[in-house]
């Protein structure tokens, strides 16, 4: 497998959870989840998080509603 | 006619003869379902065999062709089905631990329209875990192993269909796709699989996984065959796929995202692809997606949201009786934002208008279905959880921007590497223009061929060869 290409480019941010984070959201939501397991869990958070950060740099959220928001119901 | 003579007939075949009295509905599930016994145990495809649905569902076809009235388009047609979609009375695993089994009342509505043609329900097939990841790797019912190399995966979470069909063990099969689960698995065994225009097959009945990317289709062994099937699935009249050249058609290339970090070898027959398409008329000519390299992105965030809204109080009350990488992936879900996921769903708008846009001055775009090929089910240096996470983002790559959009897209075979390994082109059309995928595919697959390829499951098999037939 080649790398991945999903790196950040300029102008994106992303955060990555602590563990302290996740036990208090977990915690909050009402979920058991062993602390080893939300370790785990840190990089695929922080992945989705990823994710929403390139999302919110590239697309023109700020102009897209012209498309039509009324697909989204 | 012998038990092999019947298994690898493609399903319009079997329709035909079943049709003509030349051969009995019976005689062919029997001989699939003898052939299924022997050689399940080799690959693990099916997780249940339905020999008395079967012979019943046949005996009924062979009572309507006697008496002179019209039994369906899959007449006798042996098809698997995903064990994601409900069959009355049949225990519907999805993949998952006994404790969320169940068995319904109801035969979800596409099987339904599959038996209302004729169709006999051999079995139920082997999948990733509630379809949730690409590897059919299943903790609860054991790795679905790829025909053309039993150390491999078969790709997922359709991967039992896949194998069975590649295996000869049924001529059509049902599966889902919310990442790419159809065509994944048709690609790295050698069948054919089409992904619908999003909505257009009924999804009721079928455990979701995430209800705004989830589709159904037809998984077949020829384009053909899948086209009969996807007029059937949909309640639609038979498609035109019409036999021949490609003249005054335009392909597009979208060379940017969908033709980089290929393998090699996928590369090589994804170019042969494209010359095989011009031989047939077409004309080929790149084009820009822009933005295709954050379809992935609004993917990954939606899966994540609505899986775990699907899974939320399964897994809060027995979250140990998940696989440890279905666990990870709906556990990540509940630390997903409202804002995010509705940014992505507002993405998906943004995205959308631009695959379509790209689809303006071209009929189809084609690409490889996946960039490689299939991996080992084992592995010395991560665990299956780890590898199943990785081959996730790997293998839906150039498939899920087309559940995000709602695209149709088939995968069709494309070759083979060196190790004998299948590769799938993935051909993607405007909504709602299934009749031009398929007619690409079928002008394609009569050039290459690949189709007639059989895995070495039976030691009279002859040698594959690496390059196309002459």
């Amino acid at each position: 497998m080649k790398p991945d290409p999903g790196a950040l480019q300029p102008g994106e941010t992303a955060r990555r959870p602590s563990l302290d984070t996740l036990r208090s959201l977990a915690a909050a939501w009402g979920l058991q989840i062993p602390d080893a397991d939300l370790e785990r869990l840190r990089s695929e958070v922080a992945a989705l998080w990823h994710h929403a950060a390139r999302l919110r740099s590239r697309i023109p959220f700020d102009t897209a509603w012209r498309l039509g928001h009324d697909k989204l119901r | 006619m012998t038990t092999g003579g019947l298994a690898f007939l493609p399903a319009t075949e079997i329709a035909a003869r079943v049709s003509s009295g030349a051969v009995s509905t019976v005689d062919v599930t029997e001989a699939v379902l003898t052939r299924a016994q022997a050689i399940n145990s080799t690959i693990n495809a099916f997780i249940t065999l339905l020999p008395t649905l079967a012979l019943a569902q046949a005996r009924r076809v062979d009572a309507l062709v006697h008496k002179g009235a019209d039994p369906g388009p899959l007449a006798g047609v042996p098809v698997a089905i995903k064990d994601l979609a409900d069959i009355a009375g049949v225990p519907t695993t999805s993949g998952g631990q006994a404790a969320f089994h169940h068995t319904p009342d109801a035969t979800a509505p596409v099987v339904q329209r599959l038996i209302d043609a004729g169709a006999v329900i051999v079995g139920k097939t082997n999948l990733h875990e509630f379809a949730y990841g690409v590897t059919n790797i299943n903790p609860h019912f054991g790795p679905v192993r790829n025909p053309w190399d039993r150390s491999r995966i078969p790709g997922g979470s359709s991967g039992g269909s896949a194998a069975a069909l590649a295996a000869g063990l049924a001529a059509g099969a049902l599966g889902t796709d919310t990442g790419g689960s159809i065509r994944i698995p048709a690609a790295l065994c050698g069948i054919v699989g089409l992904k619908p225009t999003y909505g257009v097959v009924p999804v009721g009945g079928i455990t979701p996984l995430s209800w705004t990317l989830d589709h159904a289709g037809p998984m077949a062994t020829t384009v053909r065959d899948a086209a009969v099937m996807f007029a059937v699935m949909a309640g639609q009249r038979q498609l035109p796929v019409p036999p021949g050249d490609l003249d005054g058609l335009t392909v597009g290339v979208p060379r940017a995202f969908f033709w980089e970090r290929l393998d090699d070898e996928v590369a090589s027959l994804g170019d042969t692809a494209l010359d095989a398409l011009r031989d047939r008329g077409a004309t080929v000519r790149d084009v820009d997606v822009h933005h295709a390299d954050l379809a992935g992105s609004a993917v990954a965030i939606i899966i994540s949201a609505e899986a775990t809204s699907i899974h939320d109080a399964r897994l809060r009350l027995s979250r140990a009786a998940f696989g440890d990488d279905v666990r990870v992936r709906l556990e990540r879900g509940f630390f997903v934002p409202a804002t995010d996921y509705l940014q992505a769903l507002r993405a998906r708008e943004f995205l959308t208008r631009s695959f379509e846009t790209s689809l303006v001055p071209v009929d189809a775009l084609v690409m490889p279905t996946t960039g490689a090929v299939a991996s080992p089910i084992g592995g010395e240096e991560s665990t299956p959880s780890e590898r199943s996470l990785a081959m996730s983002i790997e293998l839906t790559r150039m498939t899920n921007p087309f559940n995000l959009t709602g695209l149709p897209a088939l995968s069709v075979p494309c070759g083979f590497t060196r190790d004998g390994l299948p590769v799938g082109l993935q051909i993607v059309g405007r909504r709602h223009d299934e009749a031009t995928v398929l007619r690409v595919g079928e002008a394609y697959q009569a050039a290459a061929e690949w189709y007639l390829r059989r895995p070495p499951l039976e030691p009279t098999q002859p040698t594959r060869p690496t390059q196309p037939p002459a």
